[in-house]
C-alpha cells in the first residue's frame, strides 16, 4: 500500500517538474549541445552554411592576445566585485541585524538600487563619473582610463547588486541560535570573537552561496560594462562575454566565438568546483 | 479525496505549463491581403532624422496605401538584431548596411541586385559606380558626408579668430587662441569609438588615399606594412598634436557631451562627419555653425573636404514587396524627400540637383564641394573591417592615452595586430 502510494506521488512530481524541464531542455541544453558543434566550425553567423575546421578554433584562442586580456580582465573584475560585495553586504547585514528605529526604511533603501535595470543603472553612474564626481578623482572620470576603468564598473555594478546579498545573509543571520551569543557574552567576549567564533562559521551555507554567486556572476559579467564603456576605452575593460560578443556580432567569426564560449564555460566549471569545495568544507552545523 | 487531490495536481500542471508557455506566442497581426507593407529596420538616432522618416514614409504612404512597419534600435542593437533576424529568415524589406558589412550579405545571397532600379537617375553620376562590387549593385548610397571641422561661429569670434585656418601651422595657432581665450579648443567624446575614427578622418584618411588608393585593403591582406609608412606616422603624430587641446578627459566624454560643449560654447569645435550639425542644435538651436576642412599640411592646396558615400540602402532578396520597396526609394530619392533630408533632416545625400541648403553651414560644405575643394573617397576602401578597426581604436586609443610613446612604436604595434588578425582568417 505504501509503496504505490509513493510511486503515485513520483509520478506526479515528474509532472510538475516537466514544464519547467521542458523549457530548460529548450532555451540551455539544446543551444549549449548545438553551441558544442558551431565551435568546431568556421561559421560566419549570417550564412545559412558552416563547414568542420576540427579543433583550429580553439587553438586559436589559445595564442590570442585578445583573449587572454580578456580573461585577464574578467578575473579582476570577478575577484573586485566578490570581495568588495560580500565584505559590504556581510557588514550591512550585521548593522541591520538588530531593531531600531528607521531600520525598515534603511532596508528598503539598500535594496532599492538592486531593483533597478542594469542599463539605467550604467547610465546614471556614467553620468556620475564624468559630471559630480569627476572633481574627486581628479577631474576625470573614472571610466576614462585604463587604470581606474575595471574598479569604476566594479563600483556600479555593486551599486546595482549588493541588496541580493544583505537579504541572503540576513536570512542566514536570523538562523543562528541567540543563546550561542547569550553564553558566549556570560564568558566575556568581545564582538571581534563574535563574529570570527560564531557569526561566520555559523553563516558559512550563505557566505558559500553568496561568494560563489558573485563570483561566477563576475566572471561573467557583460551588462554593466556593454552599457558603460563597450569594452573600452581601447579595450581596456573588455570582458570575456564582450570578447565572444564581438567575435559572434561584429566580426563574423561565430565558430571562433563560440569556441570561446566553451572555453569560459570550462574554466568556470573548474573554478566554481574549486570554490564550493573549498568553501563548503568550512561549513558548520549549529 | 484523492479524486479531488489528483485534480488539483492535474489543474496546477497544467497552470504551469500554459504560464511557461504563453510568453512564446508572438502576435498575430492579421493583416488585410491587399495592403502592402513595407518592413524597414534602421539605428537613426538622431530627433530631425527620425521625423524626417515619419514624413516621408507618411507622404509615401498617402500617395500610394503602402504601409510601413518602422523598428528602430540604437546601433549597436542593429547590429545584432539584422544579423539575427536575417539568420532566422525574418530580414527588415528595407535596411541600411556599412560598405564592410556588404559582402557578406552578398556571399550569403541575401540582397537583391539593384543594378537596374529607377532611382539611380536620381543620384549623382559617380554614385552608381563608386558603390558596385563586381560589377553589380546591391547597394543605395544615400548619405554623403563631410568630415571637416563644425565650430561655434561666435566662440571662434570671442577668441578673435577672423579667418579659418588653410594650414596645419595655422590650425595650430588657432588651437592655442582658442585655448588662451578659456575654451576647449576640441570636443571629443572618445567613450563611443567612432568618433575617434571620425575624428582622424578628416585629414589622415586623404593624405594614406592619396599616396595609395588601396591603402587599407593592402593593409588588411599584409601586402603593405603600418611601419616605414612615413605619411602614415606623420598623420598620426598631427593626430595626438592636436589633440593636445582637446578636453582633459576625452575617454569619459561621450558623443553626446561633445556636441553638447560645443552648443554651449564650453568648447569650439568637433571633427566629425556633416551630421555633427544638427546634433550640436539639437542641443541649442540658436547656434551658428560654420566649417573648414582640417587642414592636412602646410601647402594650402592639400586642404581639402574629405567627402564620402559609403553606407546606403539595401532591399532583402527575400523580400515579398520588391516592387514597393525599389519604389519607395525613387521617392525617397526624388526631390521633395530630398530636400526635406537637406533642410529638415540637415543632412547631405548623392541626390543630384537639389537646390542650396537652407543650413548655412551645410551650404558652406556644398561650396566646397562645387569648388572643387574635396576628396573624395567613396570607391575606396575608406574603413577597416570591423575586427581590424578595433585593433586600430585599441592602438589609437593607448597613443592618445600615452600608454603608447610614439607614431612609430603605435605603427609597430598596429602591424602585430594586423598579423594576428589576418593569421585567423
Amino acid at each position: 500500500m505504501q509503496s504505490g502510494k509513493r510511486a503515485k506521488e513520483q509520478i506526479w512530481y515528474m509532472i510538475l517538474l516537466l514544464p519547467g524541464f521542458a523549457i530548460f531542455a529548450f532555451s540551455v541544453i539544446i543551444p549549449f549541445v548545438s553551441g558544442i558543434r558551431v565551435s568546431f566550425t568556421n561559421w560566419d553567423g549570417l550564412g545559412q552554411t558552416m563547414n568542420y575546421v576540427g579543433l583550429k578554433n580553439y587553438l586559436l584562442l589559445f595564442r590570442s592576445e585578445d583573449f587572454w586580456n580578456a580573461t585577464k580582465h574578467s578575473f579582476y573584475f570577478a575577484v573586485l566585485i566578490t570581495a568588495a560585495n560580500n565584505i559590504l553586504s556581510l557588514a550591512v547585514a550585521l548593522g541591520l541585524n538588530r531593531k531600531f528605529r528607521g531600520r525598515g526604511i534603511l532596508r528598503t533603501a539598500f535594496f532599492f538600487p538592486t531593483c533597478l535595470s542594469t542599463v539605467l543603472a550604467a547610465f546614471i553612474w556614467s553620468f556620475l563619473f564624468r559630471e559630480s564626481l569627476a572633481p574627486l578623482f581628479g577631474g576625470i572620470s573614472l571610466l576614462g582610463n585604463y587604470k581606474t576603468v575595471i574598479p569604476g564598473i566594479v563600483i556600479i555594478a555593486l551599486w546595482n547588486g549588493l541588496g541580493i546579498n544583505v537579504v541572503i545573509y540576513l536570512a542566514g543571520l536570523s538562523n543562528i541560535p541567540k543563546e550561542l551569543y547569550e553564553a558566549a557574552k556570560v564568558d566575556g567576549v568581545n564582538a571581534w570573537q563574535n563574529l570570527k567564533s560564531i557569526t561566520i562559521p555559523l553563516l558559512m551555507p550563505s557566505i558559500t552561496v553568496c561568494v560563489t554567486m558573485t563570483l561566477i556572476g563576475g566572471l561573467k559579467e557583460f551588462a554593466t560594462t556593454m552599457a558603460t564603456t563597450g569594452g573600452g576605452p581601447g579595450k581596456g575593460s573588455e570582458m570575456v562575454s564582450i570578447y565572444i560578443y564581438k567575435n559572434l556580432y561584429s566580426y563574423y567569426q561565430a565558430g571562433y566565438g563560440q569556441a570561446v564560449a566553451i572555453a569560459f564555460v570550462l574554466i568556470l566549471i573548474v573554478c566554481g568546483g574549486i570554490l564550493s569545495k573549498i568553501l563548503r568544507s568550512r561549513e558548520v552545523e549549529a | 479525496m484523492s479524486t479531488h487531490k489528483n485534480f488539483s495536481r492535474l489543474l496546477t500542471a497544467g497552470m504551469i505549463t500554459a504560464l511557461v508557455t504563453a510568453g512564446s506566442f508572438g502576435g498575430e497581426v492579421f493583416a488585410d491581403s491587399e495592403t502592402k507593407t513595407i518592413k524597414w529596420l534602421h539605428h537613426y538616432g538622431e530627433d530631425a532624422t527620425r521625423k524626417w522618416i515619419e514624413d516621408v514614409t507618411q507622404l509615401y504612404t498617402e500617395q500610394t496605401g503602402v504601409q510601413f512597419d518602422i523598428q528602430a534600435v540604437s546601433y549597436d542593437e542593429y547590429q545584432t538584431l539584422l544579423q539575427a533576424k536575417t539568420v532566422s529568415g525574418d530580414a527588415p524589406d528595407l535596411f541600411d548596411i556599412t560598405a564592410s558589412d556588404l559582402p557578406h550579405y552578398i556571399e550569403n545571397g541575401y540582397v537583391e541586385d539593384l543594378s537596374d532600379a529607377e532611382f539611380w537617375d536620381n543620384l549623382i553620376e559617380s554614385a552608381k559606380e563608386s558603390s558596385e562590387t563586381d560589377g553589380k549593385n546591391y547597394l543605395m548610397p544615400f548619405e554623403s558626408n563631410a568630415s571637416a571641422a563644425y565650430y561655434n561661429v561666435e566662440v571662434f569670434k570671442n577668441a578673435g579668430i577672423e579667418e579659418v585656418p588653410q594650414t596645419y601651422s595655422e590650425f595650430i595657432e588657432v588651437l592655442k587662441k582658442l585655448k588662451d581665450s578659456g575654451v576647449i579648443p576640441i570636443a571629443l567624446g572618445a567613450q563611443e569609438a567612432w568618433t575617434i575614427t571620425n575624428d582622424y578622418r578628416a585629414d589622415m584618411l586623404q593624405r594614406v588615399l592619396a599616396a595609395n588608393p588601396n591603402w587599407m585593403t593592402d593593409l588588411e591582406a599584409r601586402t603593405t606594412r603600418f611601419a616605414q609608412d612615413e605619411v602614415f606616422i606623420e598623420t598620426l603624430e598631427k593626430f595626438k598634436e592636436r589633440h593636445e587641446y582637446s578636453n582633459p578627459d576625452p575617454f569619459g566624454a561621450d558623443w553626446n557631451k561633445a556636441t553638447q560643449m560645443v552648443a554651449t560654447g564650453e568648447a569650439a569645435m568637433v571633427l566629425n562627419g556633416s551630421w555633427a550639425i544638427s546634433a550640436i542644435q539639437e542641443k541649442n538651436p540658436d547656434v551658428e555653425i560654420g566649417c573648414f576642412p582640417v587642414p592636412a599640411t602646410d601647402d594650402p592646396e592639400d586642404t581639402k573636404l574629405t567627402t564620402w558615400s559609403g553606407d546606403g540602402f539595401v532591399v532583402s532578396s527575400s523580400s515579398e514587396v520588391k516592387a514597393e520597396v525599389l519604389d519607395f526609394l525613387k521617392f525617397m530619392t526624388g526631390e521633395e524627400a530630398g530636400s526635406k533630408w537637406l533642410n529638415d533632416a540637415k543632412r547631405l545625400s548623392v541626390i543630384k540637383g537639389l537646390s542650396e541648403a537652407q543650413e548655412p553651414a551645410l551650404g558652406e560644405v556644398s561650396r566646397y564641394m562645387s569648388e572643387g575643394k574635396v576628396f573624395d573617397v567613396s570607391a575606396m576602401q575608406n574603413e577597416f573591417n570591423s575586427e581590424y578597426s578595433d585593433a586600430n581604436i585599441e592602438v589609437l586609443t593607448k597613443y592618445l592615452l600615452g600608454e603608447i610613446d610614439t607614431a612609430e612604436e603605435a605603427a609597430e604595434e598596429l602591424d602585430k595586430k594586423f598579423d594576428e588578425i589576418s593569421s585567423r582568417q
